[in-house]
């Protein structure tokens, strides 16, 4: 396999990882834009779309139909996880706030260990597992899956917030609380829809990547690492940062594993994030000009 | 909106903190999830006594007080693949021995204790198996990490215990009151490369997990590969979270690599073996037995399709001939896993049947009063330790005072997946 082949072979690879870090960025951005809040059980609304969809689908339900449930069940979980857990202890210190989403993500990684202990479960791929060939290089018809529902997400979330009002509402607190809250704006309502959203984001994210991965109890963790990486470095509050971000993150860590030493794949969202954090602290692409998310 | 002031900085620095911890989680996470503290169960005996059939051949004798043996497995957390068959043989085992009327007219009690797939845990399980309950022998830990915790203990109390788990540091060198009925590494590869020899292999490749089985698998694997006549072509190692094999996989397909080791036996290899199919990279490849547990079958489907995998002969014990001592006894062992959870055995539950069977063979040649508890335990390891050509679900087993491990060379089958079946390949 000649050298161009590897390359390309690393660059697919690498997007298709980096679009699901990006999609799981995106659920971290929405969260932290609107209340400042880090939340570490991202990855824990990815595991539940796939686990949920996973378990209806083996059970005979339509796959569409498992999907949707697993969605609108994490949305559940994550305006319950805003409403029982973040909204009461919203006085306390963004540290504490944290470290209750960390909390939480033990307590949903817990119970997913009990109620579906340590199996993996997947569902068909969605248009098969014929490999689709460029050159020498291959790439699964699930990754384009991923790609193509990653760009309907980030434009379905410029529509939102550039053109609703609730988006617009969103905006406005991610802004300036106060000042929305003058306006008329329930930051409270604002605070439970970005909760909502995040966890329909992750739930997408995971049940998009679960025919090609299989999901498990555990996979929260790993991928909340990664996404967070990818968030930070779109400054957590730029879609178009967060995209970047993550294909980036994806395509180096493939490239480094490819290039260097598999060794170092999982060391690289580290070396990423102290760089962003040490270079470019407010994201890839430079802070945005206030007004934008 | 502007993101340059100092807070929203040191909090991203305080949640790297985090990420660290986090990224770390994965081996806290079984320890975090709702275990309970070492509950002496006795369900097993309890289903032993129900099971038993009103009438036996020799009937339980007035009152003799049993033989009670620990099993500490893997009921909960990361290592349930190997504890919760472990859990169901064993009980199975003991059902069938209280069955046939108990060992020397005493049944035989099993104590279960879940070590959460935690050292901690399961230090302070067999600690309690031992003074509390007072049992005889200790079948368990699961897992390398709590089996090694363990020796000392079980060394200072002077009671056998015969581990569940496979990294050789455990009998080697050899602690006088540990057994290990498991292959490791160090009996695992060689079979493994018997394999690519008889398929013509030069040129060797590994990718294998970073995690413990995996670091001890390439550890072995380096110094070994050219005294056994191969060229290693490529080393690769990724994660045991990581889902994505392409970059590895890339390398190896460029490296010209003849045959392939995957030392890990969770359901990444079926990720593996998918990721190997789409890039259509068709050498043959290999790894623990593991690997043909029945979570990665199912999740390989036709990616698993002419896999060949060394494994002991119970995978395969329709294809063995009736001359062979081993199907007697793997039969014995399907056929009761069967009656007592009502599904087919998976494999690795071999371990814990054979832990208990073996203790059992040991109280009844040594037949000891085990009211004299110091006694009874150091006959108990001696019977152990006595055992020639016996055989047992994993092998036959040969052991000595400087073998703890009791395996010949050569006794694996190849098994070869075809469909999600096994059979003997040609």
């Amino acid at each position: 396999m000649g050298i161009w082949d590897q390359l390309l072979q690393f660059a697919l690879s690498g997007i298709g990882i980096g679009a699901i870090y990006a999609i799981v960025g995106l659920g971290f951005m929405i969260i932290y834009s609107v209340t400042r809040v880090v939340n570490f059980a991202q990855g824990e609304f990815v595991m539940l779309g796939g686990m949920i969809t996973a378990t209806l689908y083996s059970t005979g339900v339509p796959l569409l139909l498992a999907m949707l449930v697993a969605v609108i069940s994490a949305v559940l979980v994550g305006a319950l996880m805003q409403r029982g857990i973040i909204r009461p202890a919203r006085n306390a210190s963004t540290v504490t706030l944290i470290l209750l989403t960390f909390g939480v993500s033990i307590v949903i990684r817990g119970i997913a260990l009990l109620v579906w202990g340590t199996d993996p479960m997947s569902f068909p791929a969605f248009s098969g597992q014929t490999s689709i060939a460029i050159g020498e290089a291959v790439m699964s018809p699930q990754n384009l899956w991923i790609l193509g529902v990653l760009a309907v997400l980030a434009a379905s979330l410029y529509m939102f917030f550039g053109k609703t009002m609730p988006g617009k509402a969103l905006q406005a607190c991610a802004i300036n609380k106060s000042a929305a809250s003058l306006m008329g704006i329930s930051v409270d309502t604002m605070a439970v829809l970005a909760f909502a959203l995040a966890a329909a984001m992750g739930a997408v994210a995971g049940i998009v990547t679960t025919p090609l991965t299989t999901t498990s109890y555990d996979i929260g963790i790993p991928l909340a690492v990664k996404g967070f990486v990818a968030a930070l470095a779109g400054g957590l509050n730029r879609i178009e940062g967060v995209l970047v971000g993550g294909l980036v993150l994806g395509v180096l860590e493939s490239m480094a594993a490819g290039l260097l030493s598999s060794g170092f794949k999982d060391a690289i969202a580290l070396v990423v994030l102290i760089l962003v954090l040490l270079l470019r602290p407010g994201g890839l692409l430079g802070s945005a000009e206030s007004g934008s998310i | 909106m502007k993101r340059l002031s100092r807070t929203p900085v040191f909090v991203v620095i305080l949640a790297l903190v985090m990420l660290v911890v986090a990224a770390c989680a994965p081996a806290a996470a079984p320890t975090a999830t709702p275990t309970k503290a070492p509950a002496a169960t006795t369900p097993a005996a309890a289903q032993g006594q129900a099971t038993k059939p009103a009438t036996s051949s020799t009937p339980p004798a007035q009152n003799l007080a049993p033989y009670k043996i620990a099993l500490v497995t893997a009921l909960s957390g990361g290592f349930t693949g190997l504890g919760l068959p472990s859990r169901d043989a064993a009980t199975a085992m003991v059902n069938e021995v209280n069955a046939a009327g108990g060992i020397n007219g005493r049944k035989l009690e099993l104590v279960i204790y879940d070590d959460g797939s935690d050292e901690t845990k399961a230090v302070l399980a067999i600690k309690k198996a031992i003074s509390d309950d007072k049992v005889l022998a200790i079948v368990g830990p699961t897992g390398s990490g709590s089996s090694m915790a363990a020796i000392p203990v079980v060394e200072e109390a002077k009671v056998p215990m015969v581990t569940i788990a496979s990294g050789d540091a455990i009998v080697n060198p050899v602690k006088s009151w540990v057994f290990k009925f498991v292959s490791g590494e160090m009996k695992n590869i060689p079979e493994q490369y018997a394999y690519f020899k008889s398929k013509g292999v030069k040129k060797l490749a590994y990718l294998n997990p970073s995690n413990a089985v995996g670091k001890a698998g390439t550890a072995f694997i380096q110094p070994s590969a050219a005294k056994a006549g191969f060229e290693l072509v490529s080393e690769q190692t990724y994660d045991p979270t990581d889902r994505d094999f392409g970059a590895q996989l890339t390398k190896i397909k460029a490296s010209g690599a003849e045959g392939l080791i995957v030392y890990d036996a969770t359901v990444t290899t079926a990720l593996v073996a998918k990721q190997m199919k789409a890039m259509g990279i068709n050498i043959p490849w290999t790894g623990p037995y593991g690997i043909l547990g029945p979570a990665n079958v199912q999740a390989a489907g036709d990616a698993f399709d002419g896999l060949v995998v060394p494994a002991p002969k119970v995978y395969v014990a329709g294809e063995l001939p009736d001359s062979d001592p081993q199907k007697k006894v793997a039969f014995q062992f399907i056929n009761a896993f069967k009656k007592t959870t009502g599904k087919e055995p998976d494999p690795v539950g071999m371990h814990g049947w054979d832990g208990i069977m073996i203790i059992a063979e040991a109280l009844r040649k040594a037949n000891p009063d085990p009211t004299n508890l110091a006694d009874a335990r150091a006959k108990v390891r001696d019977g152990i330790e006595g055992l020639k050509n016996y055989p047992a679900v994993v092998s036959i087993l040969n052991l000595s005072p400087t073998d703890h491990e009791g395996m010949p060379p050569n006794w694996m089958a190849l098994v070869q997946v075809n469909g999600g079946k096994f059979s003997v390949s040609k």
